[in-house]
Order: C-alpha cells, then structure tokens, then sequence
C-alpha cells in the first residue's frame, strides 16, 4: 500500500524524536562521565571541573 | 542524526532526588495499554493512542517516584517488543549505569524492522535514515569523550594527566555489569536484546532456575556488556525470601540495576516494595574492579 504524506509524517515525526533522544544521550554520557571521574578521580575532578563544564559546550556544538 | 536540538524533558528540569541511585525502571509493554492502539503498517501507536499512553504513563511514574522517593528521571516507559521509545529508555541506563558513557554509542534495534510494517514504510524509513546520517556532522559519543580526556589532560601535570588516561581507557575496556530484574514474564530478555541490540539468550538449563546467571554479551556498537539475569520475584513469599538473600549479594555489584515491569499492571504493591529495596542496595558507588 502507498505511504500517504499523512504517514510520511509520521514516520518523519518519529525519526525526529529519536534524533532528539541521540542527542539528549550526548548529555547523559556527559553526566556519566562526570560523575564517574568524581568518584574515581576526585582530586583531579575538583582541578579540571570547570574547564571541563566549558569543553561539554563545545562538544555539544560538534553534534548540532 | 542529531539534526535537531531539544531541551530536555520536563523530568530533567526537577533536581533528581537519588542522583547517584544505579537504577532504572523500565515500564514495559505499553502497546498493551489500550485496545486498537497501534497502527501496524508503521508501527507507532494512533496519535490519539500515544497521547493516553503518556498520560497513563506519566501518572504511573509520578506514583512510582512518590511512593519510593526514587527520582522520576529513572522511570521510563516503552514497548520492548514494538521498540517503542527505545531510545527514550536507553538515555535513563546511559544516565544512571555507572561508568554509562561507555554505552553511549549503542543504537537499539530499528522499529521498522518488526513484523507487521509496510514494506514502503520501512524502505521510506531508511532512506530517510541514511539521508541523515549523510547530512550528520557528529561523531560517536565515545569519540568525542577521548577527545574531551585528551583535552583535558593539557590542564593537568603529567603525572595526572598519566593518571586520568590510564584510568578513563582501563574503564572503557571494562564491560558495565548491568542486572535485569523483574517478575516472570514481563519482557527482561526482550527489553535488552531489543535495547542493546543484542542476542542475548537465557539458555533452556537456565529458563526456570533459581540462582542468577552471568553472561558476557557482544554489542555491535563495540564492547561487550555483562549481563546479570536474576530470578524474578513475586511469585511467592518463601521464595522471595530465598531470592533477596542473592540480590543483596550481587546487586550492589552491579553497575545498573534494570528493573522491568509490566506498564499495564494495576497492583504495583511488590513492585514499590522492591524498587524500596533496591533504593538501599544501590546508593552506593560499585566497588572498583581490580
């Protein structure tokens, strides 16, 4: 059977979502990271919590 | 991929009241919430469907996350067997596995490869994943975490730049020890083999048993995963005595515990009295493998 526009869109809105979710797992990767490195390496956490904060944005913008 | 950017859900923007709980519950089988909810031919519940599904949803979390004080960023809900929202659940494991970053770059099983789709909308749908993928300028998640500790390492000295690269490649080779829990039935061998694309099989001696079962599982993505399957619980008191004895042992182990239960269940009496439990097994950080 024929895809209609209707279903073109909705797989569309469907692909969206999980494009979204790809990126929000950029985040969470990120949160895991820096909770992992807080307890396993807490002393060069505490020196390089900022910069890294920083380095997360510019990370992000690599997968916009 | 990654074409569109989003905030995160409204979950996110509450505080996580257990941010370092190793814990996720999966509320699976949401296709079977509602009759004549899923349109076959593409595989997505009806968009009158998918709004009641997430309205009952959200109200199960909102109970759940009261009911055991665990934050409602580690409930999500899904479908295993229709791959629904797959991607929504594997965010939460990546989130809350200890050392989850090394999942990053799983994909789960595709939706349209499922019994049922019309071959138009499948070849539509890869066409237009391919499309993306050309059109992507990202990266693996786990590359751009080597480019971030090797970033890193310029603001440090040398020997704790030695000690973070030892540390993060020693933990990338380690596969996250990840335990499925649940009570018979409710999809545990689908939920992970369809969100880790995986082929993990509980073999027919250990179908039925009662001791958990360890197993070292390939993921395409690259690394394996160890996967702990437990006997579920539920079914009676004595053995649920008996099981708790073994949970206690190996669940604090464990770098994720994957609580799954049925979505569409209306007594969830045993289920909160579990999540309560594994609230206090897992507080604390795993023990670091030697």
């Amino acid at each position: 059977m024929a895809l209609t526009e209707y279903d073109k869109q909705r797989v569309l809105d469907q692909l969206d979502m999980i494009d979204n979710m790809a990126f929000e797992r950029i985040t969470s990767s990120q949160d895991s990271f820096e909770r992992w490195l807080s307890y396993r390496l807490p002393d060069i956490y505490r020196k390089i919590k900022a910069v890294l904060r920083r380095t997360w944005e510019w990370i992000r913008s690599l997968f916009r | 991929m990654f074409a569109k950017t989003k905030a995160r859900s409204t979950r996110e923007a509450v505080p996580d009241p257990t941010p370092n709980l190793r814990l996720v519950v999966g509320l699976n089988r949401v296709d079977e919430i509602l009759h004549d909810a899923w349109d076959v031919r593409l595989n997505q519940p009806t968009e009158a469907a998918a709004l009641e599904i997430r309205r009952k949803c959200e109200d199960t979390v909102k109970r759940l996350a009261r009911e055991t004080g665990v934050g409602a960023s580690h409930i999500e809900y899904y479908s295993a067997l229709k791959r629904y929202r797959l991607h929504n659940i594997l965010n939460r494991v990546v989130l809350h596995c200890f050392g989850g970053f090394k999942l990053g770059d799983v994909e789960p099983k595709p939706f349209e490869d499922v019994a049922g789709v019309d071959p138009d909308v499948r070849r539509f749908t890869q066409e237009e994943r391919a499309r993306r993928a050309a059109a992507s300028s990202g990266g693996k998640p786990s590359s751009a975490l080597e480019r971030v500790v090797a970033e890193m390492s310029r603001f440090l000295d040398a020997e704790d730049a030695g000690r973070l690269t030892s540390k993060f490649h020693t933990e990338m080779r380690r596969p996250p020890r990840v335990a499925v829990l649940g009570q018979s039935g409710v999809g545990k061998t689908t939920t992970v083999n369809a969100l880790f694309a995986t082929d993990w099989k509980t073999s027919a001696v250990e179908v039925g048993t009662h001791t958990a079962q360890e197993k070292r599982v390939a993921l395409p993505s690259g690394g394996e995963i160890s996967m702990v399957d437990l006997p579920g619980y539920g079914r009676s008191l004595d053995e649920d005595a008996a099981y708790e004895a073994q949970y206690r042992e190996i669940l604090p182990r464990c770098d994720l515990v994957l609580l799954v239960i049925q979505a569409d269940r209306g007594d969830l009496a045993d289920d909160i009295e579990m999540i309560r439990k594994l609230s206090l097994w897992l507080s604390a950080e795993p023990a670091e493998a030697q």
